[in-house]
């Protein structure tokens, strides 16, 4: 069930469609292009930009930007869209992302640098920051799930508090010493053989994440709850225990991404910064994810992830494009990527209803 | 979020009862005693020294021998997430400290909004005198004269509270000259790398006052060096993060750069760490303004090739000086405070930067 439910809905009705005369190749080929929009829209999209980018400059389609440019760089989105798809699958939000992985990147520096109370962590300071990062995702969800906060509030919420302590922990100064092993882990000089290590930590995260919401019965469980909340909880669901527990990978997936961050800059600073946030949820929704719940996944996660990655990427490599109209080029591109998400899920929809 | 959750049955209230008792049993305990931990765990480390104080012990300067706080003074930050703000709110505690002045710090939490009301808080207390380092110009135009009316001496600082300072009244504004400070580094860079090659321009916000005289004096600079090709300039708006994520992107583009620009420190040691990572270090010289410690040992250490002091010292210091000054009416130079003060600062070179460090460490540059 789980399986099915991230290429869409059109699988079932399908499924009971009358017989009818058999098909050519090539609308056999779009009708099961069409049952699976969700996923082959936004791929359509990345092959499109990578395409685009490959022709019009000689610097994207070049193995050094591919493996450091594009993928090691958006490796931290990755490991938290990760988790934030588990919160939109079941449809909630998590808003504490950037702030959460701020606060347990400086933990981390934090605890490598200053003894505390006498006791000097080193190392044990990053299963520390994990632990912190798991609590706080928890604690998100159980005021949301238990206590009925609404997510958007309550994850703002927390946004502002682990902020504030990311501030008061370093008195507001960055801590230049971070782990051996998170420079080893986030650091972008960090290589096995050609492939960079915050990418096979990424996709370390995303196979765990994509294995947990496709093969177990938690994942299965994520699903219902999105998709219908009172149907799950009639089947006996504890939807509630659900929620929180999403919020709590995300918490833990937000904190790691901050410690692979802090790897990546050789340091903590406790200097706020909501594009991990944006880049983030963008992804997950430019992947084909729905903000309403129920459907997508990690596979369309991955599939954002990278759009977003050749989206910024590849505007850099262009020539001539004025600085002050940069921006407003890239959320054209943005809006033009999620109009074709749309236009697709729409036919797809059309499509099942004639059936 | 707007889902199929918000459409549940409102709690009854015996559920309502049963959930509260379940939670004061366990849920809001476990919460909050979680949070308190986190927050008590990170406490424990902060062992009550600040800066401030470190740098009245080295001066041999014991707490029993400051002077009585006779004054009283707000200083308001654009926000402590800034490393250089803090470090001026410490340089303002420290000469508080020394001149029998009681400072308080609002953190405008990098936020227009939220400095705005910070300072219509400050213009309904009383204080001897305020100090501003304004976020936005001619935004806080009201409280100001509100408190200029009031008679309390207000000093701006760092950047201009507004357009028209004169007619606002103000004791006087202390500003660092951004462009000799650019002018500065961009001749360090590209001196450092021969006077030709591809060098990106990373700059601040667009915006800032600060960001534009910098760039401003980069510009004037390489007028004067035909053989350096200034390939990309687009700002990092003081991000890190976005520093890093615009060079990896231009280091693809421009293999062949040999020197990065920045706006301020953070985004050059940022943007560092990136160059090393590529093992790019020897190739691509760096340079940062401000003069923050860190900025300083990467200087000391070879890493930058240079900074320039932004002083706090001189700023946030000068300030202090300029409200006890006048407060105590203790001036001594006729004609009262001049309405202008440029404060200096000097490049940092490898050379000299043990002695901006010592001088950054005791808060006195």
């Amino acid at each position: 069930m789980a399986k099915d439910m991230p290429q869409g809905v059109g699988t079932g009705a399908a499924s009971v469609a009358p017989a009818r005369p058999r098909a050519s190749g090539w609308a056999r080929i779009l009708g099961w292009a069409g049952q699976r929009a969700r996923l082959i829209a936004p791929l359509v999209t990345l092959l499109g930009l990578v395409v685009f980018f490959s022709l019009t400059t000689d610097s994207f389609f070049t193995t050094r930007n591919l493996w450091n440019g594009i993928l090691s760089q958006y490796a931290v989105v990755a490991v938290a869209a990760a988790g934030t798809t588990f919160v939109l699958l079941c449809a909630e939000i998590d808003l504490s992302i950037a702030a959460v992985s701020l606060l347990i990147g400086v933990l981390s520096a934090y605890f490598w640098v200053t003894p505390v109370a006498g006791i000097d962590f080193g190392t044990w300071g990053v299963l520390i920051g994990l632990i912190a990062a798991a609590l706080i995702g928890y604690m998100n969800g159980y005021f949301a799930a238990y206590i009925r906060i609404p997510s958007f509030m309550m994850t703002l919420a927390m946004s502002t508090i682990a902020l504030g302590l990311a501030v008061w922990v370093t008195q507001g100064k960055p801590i230049f010493k971070v782990p051996d092993l998170l420079r080893t882990l986030g650091g972008t000089g960090s290589k096995i053989g050609p492939v960079p290590v915050p990418v096979i930590v990424a996709a370390v995260v995303l196979l765990v994440a994509d294995i947990v919401l496709s093969y177990t019965k938690f994942g299965r469980y994520v699903y219902m709850t999105g998709g219908n909340c009172e149907a799950a909880e009639m089947s006996g669901v504890n939807t509630r225990q659900v929620v929180a527990l999403c919020l709590m990978i995300s918490g833990l997936t937000a904190g790691m991404a901050g410690m692979l961050n802090v790897g990546k800059l050789n340091g903590a600073n406790p200097q706020p910064s909501n594009e991990l946030l944006i880049f983030t949820i963008a992804s997950v929704v430019l992947g084909g994810t729905s903000l309403f719940g129920g459907e997508g996944g990690i596979k369309n996660t991955l599939i954002g992830v990278l759009i977003f990655g050749c989206l910024r990427n590849g505007l850099n490599q262009v020539e001539g494009i004025s600085i002050y109209i940069k921006q407003a080029v890239e959320g054209f591109f943005l809006v033009g990527a999620l109009l074709l998400n749309v236009v697709a899920l729409r036919l797809e929809r059309i499509r099942t209803q004639a059936e | 979020m707007i889902g199929p959750r918000d459409r549940r049955e409102p709690l009854t209230s015996k559920e309502v009862d049963v959930t509260v008792r379940k939670l004061t049993r366990r849920g809001f305990a476990g919460g909050f005693a979680g949070l308190t931990a986190l927050a008590a765990a990170a406490g424990l480390g902060l062992r009550g020294v600040s800066p401030s104080q470190a740098a009245a012990n080295a001066l041999g300067i014991l707490p029993e021998d400051l002077p009585a706080k006779k004054f009283r003074a707000a200083f308001s930050e654009i926000g402590f997430a800034c490393s250089w703000c803090v470090r001026g709110a410490d340089t303002a505690k420290f000469f508080g400290d020394l001149l029998g002045v009681e400072v308080t710090v609002y953190d405008g939490q990098l936020s227009a909004d939220k400095q705005r009301q910070d300072i219509e808080d400050i213009a309904g207390k009383e204080w001897d005198f305020v100090a501003i380092h304004p976020l936005a110009i001619n935004q806080y135009v009201d409280p100001v004269q509100e408190m200029i009316s009031k008679g309390i001496p207000v000093i701006d600082m760092d950047t201009k509270l507004a357009d028209d300072l004169d007619s606002l009244g103000i004791v006087t504004f202390l500003e660092p000259d951004n462009i000799y400070m650019g002018e500065t580094m961009a001749k360090a860079l590209f001196d450092a790398i021969g006077g030709e090659g591809e060098v990106i321009h990373t700059q601040g916000a667009l915006t800032h006052t600060g960001a534009q005289g910098r760039a401003q004096g980069f510009q004037n600079v390489l007028a004067s060096y035909p053989g350096i090709q200034v390939v990309d300039e687009q700002p990092a708006d003081w991000d890190i993060n976005k520093t890093a994520s615009i060079w990896q992107d231009l280091l693809s583009r421009f293999p062949n750069v040999k020197g990065g620009y920045f706006h301020n420190d953070d985004m050059a040691l940022a943007a560092y760490s990136i160059i090393e990572g590529a093992g790019k270090a020897e190739q691509i010289k760096v340079v940062g303004i401000d003069g923050m410690q860190p900025a300083a040992e990467a200087v000391r250490d070879g890493k930058l090739v240079g900074s320039v002091i932004n002083p706090t010292g001189r700023i946030h210091g000068g300030a202090m000086w300029a409200g006890y000054l006048s407060v105590s009416q203790s001036d001594k130079h006729q004609g009262g405070i001049p309405k202008f003060i440029r404060t200096d600062g000097g490049p940092i070179t490898k050379e000299n930067a043990e002695g901006f460090i010592w001088l950054g460490d005791n808060l006195l540059i």
